[in-house]
């Protein structure tokens, strides 16, 4: 076998320390979870999913950061549109903004998002007037996984943003296409992939989510209890191999889930002769 | 389709752009816009096809007044110097697009959207390329598709903006080339920026000469190079050696060097200042040692198909020669002319002057030796 020398020295060590890390923070721990949880029976396993808790909390969770993170899709693409675009007074300051739901505790995050929407907060009077509840709902349990979720959405599309051509959409405009017409053809296809990895990271961290969730979620079985809680309870319950059954069905899903999102995105580069 | 550009004013701040900016173009035409970075010809071509907008004047095209219409309605077709192509639509798809956004009662069916963009690939001579994405193509077959993506929407004028500035010279060379068959072959009414004056010379039928912010001269590329208007001018298209001095009792004087007036200068008296302009084909060398204007050969670069030769000027007597821009003479020689003459470095030879361009303040035309 030849040995073809790399331009680029220290492919050994960089791999080995990859594998090192990747090893030590990811793949032992999830090797744990998987032989805690092979100490229940598959009928075990079974009893502890298909439990009409266990599998309503799931609802809870999917549902509540797929919505959050979709949404997230929009808004977040609007504020990195308005960030990259337009000569903002303080524009520094309201950019540091966006990255403050990655700063603050998210127990903060949760106490605050749940003083304002309750039905006697600031703004839940107001959806309390129109009958419409809040906090104490998955509807609330959105509202805290979109504002976590916000920066992903808007540090992902915000670099692709900066780096398009301007002469592109003046190109666009010269051959006779409208405002929109140029933003749906021209402008947004290059944006696809990185709005795609926005929305996986705001879904998978909204999956994960516990400390801003768990006040405003009101924690209700069977309506707005989501999964990390779930996990929590049987731990305090001592019931162990449950709680590992339950992370790792949930691991499982996500895992699922993102893969097929990266395969959606892998496509779209492929499609447009970026493969 | 022409195009009547009037008073035509643009500042940014205090830099102003366009100053007072006349211009017509008549239809059929190709016309070059000429001058050096900064001097605004791209301001003046983004402002005809409508992506910038004039601070006062007008611009009417075929008659009609569009100074602030913007771009979708003037039926333009523009193609950049960095090609903005869309590189996530293939090279069909890129043609096509001016087609496919056009309202639903306008738009061509599918299949004469088909015929039509297979058409003009055949003209650009890319067809099989069709299923490429634009950054799987070289430069020149990427402004080739941008130029055939403009002609897709059948514009009434064509606007180029340093088309071919972004690739190397083989290529550039080809496509000028090739512009000027396009052109006649097409005949829209079209108007390209370059700071290149070979490549206006070689493509335009007439050629707009700018210099900050103003129409400096405007004629065919002979006009231009044989009848230059301003000093700017002769500087600019080709190469011409400056000599400083000023016009005494019917001679020019620079240093202790005279260079007679022509017969119908003979009256201007500049005593303080003037520049006289000599292109370096229009200089001889002659090896006639009676000959009054004496150089020193410092260096000899051949060109190819001619010869450049710097020259260090020698005064007459004592030390007052010439004053020469960059203190050096350049001179043109042909082949033959130089093979003729066998000539070397550190060589002292006369030499003669045929043609000297003479600006002078007050008048508004050239009076030529």
């Amino acid at each position: 076998m030849s040995q073809r020398k790399s331009m680029l020295p220290g492919f050994g060590l960089s791999l080995g320390i990859t594998v090192f890390t990747v090893s030590l923070l990811v793949l032992i721990p999830l090797l744990a979870l998987v032989t805690r949880s092979a100490e229940l029976s598959l009928g075990g396993i079974w009893d502890t999913l298909a439990d009409r808790r266990v599998l309503a909390a799931f609802r809870v969770s999917f549902s509540t950061a797929f919505a959050a993170a979709f949404l997230n899709i929009f808004m977040g693409l609007v504020v990195a549109w308005v960030l990259v675009r337009y000569p903002l007074p303080f524009k520094r300051f309201w950019d540091s903004l966006i990255d403050l739901p990655f700063a603050l505790p998210t127990a903060v995050a949760g106490i605050v998002l749940t003083t304002l929407y309750s039905p006697n907060g600031w703004l839940g009077q107001f959806f309390a007037d129109l009958g419409i509840r809040v906090a104490f709902t998955p509807l609330g349990i959105t509202i805290a996984l979109i504002f976590i979720g916000l920066p992903f959405v808007v540090r992902t599309v915000e670099p692709i943003l900066q780096d398009l051509d301007r002469q592109q959409e003046e190109a666009s405009t010269s051959l006779g296409a409208s405002r929109w017409q140029t933003f749906r053809r021209v402008l947004l296809p290059p944006l696809i992939p990185a709005i795609l990895t926005g929305f996986s990271l705001a879904f998978a961290r909204g999956l994960g989510e516990y400390g801003s969730v768990i006040f405003i979620a009101g924690n209700m079985p069977m309506k707005s209890e989501i999964v990390p809680l779930l996990i929590v309870t049987k731990l305090e319950q001592y019931n162990y191999p449950g709680a590992t059954v339950i992370a790792l069905a949930s691991l499982v899903v996500a895992f699922v889930m993102l893969l097929v999102i990266n395969g959606l995105q892998h496509w779209t580069r492929k499609r447009t002769g970026r493969g | 389709m022409s195009i009547h550009v009037n008073h035509l004013t643009k500042r940014y701040g205090n830099f102003t752009a366009l100053d007072d900016i006349e211009l017509s173009i008549d239809d059929g035409e190709l016309v070059a816009l000429l001058g050096p970075s900064g001097c605004g010809k791209t301001t003046l071509l983004r402002s005809i096809a409508g992506m910038e907008f004039a601070d006062s004047g007008s611009i009417l095209l075929e008659g009609r007044d569009m100074t602030y219409e913007p771009i979708r309605h003037r039926q333009v077709g523009f193609v950049f110097q960095h090609y903005a192509l869309f590189n996530h639509m293939s090279v069909f798809e890129n043609v096509a697009y001016g087609l496919r956004v056009r309202p639903r009662a306008q738009r061509p069916a599918e299949a004469e959207i088909r015929r039509r963009v297979h058409e003009l690939l055949e003209l650009v001579q890319l067809d099989w390329l069709a299923k490429r994405f634009p950054p799987q193509l070289s430069g020149g077959q990427r402004q080739r598709i941008a130029l055939a993506r403009a002609l897709a929407v059948e514009p009434r004028y064509l606007l180029l903006d340093e088309p071919f500035g972004a690739l190397d010279a083989n290529v550039r060379k080809e496509l000028r080339r090739w512009l000027r068959r396009l052109h006649e072959e097409l005949h829209v009414t079209s108007l390209f920026v370059t700071h290149d004056q070979e490549e206006a010379m070689e493509v335009a039928s007439r050629i707009v000469v700018m210099n900050h912010g103003r129409i400096e001269q405007v004629g065919t590329p002979e006009e231009i190079y044989d009848e230059p208007h301003t000093p700017f001018v002769s500087s600019f298209i080709g190469n011409v050696n400056i000599l400083r001095g000023a016009i005494r009792e019917g001679a020019f004087h620079t240093g202790n060097w005279q260079i007679p007036l022509p017969k119908e200068a003979r009256e201007i008296h500049h005593p303080e200042e003037q520049d006289a302009f000599i292109r370096p084909h229009d200089i001889e060398i002659v090896k006639d040692t009676a000959v009054p204007w004496r150089v020193r050969i410092q260096h000899i670069q051949p060109m190819g198909s001619s010869y450049h030769v710097e020259a260090v000027p020698i005064a007459l007597n004592g030390d007052n020669g010439p004053h020469i821009e960059n203190d050096l003479i350049t001179i043109e020689l042909t082949r033959q002319a130089y093979k003729a003459l066998a000539i070397d470095t550190n060589d002292e030879v006369g030499i003669d002057i045929h043609h000297v361009h003479w600006f002078y303040d007050h008048a508004t035309g050239t009076a030529a030796s």
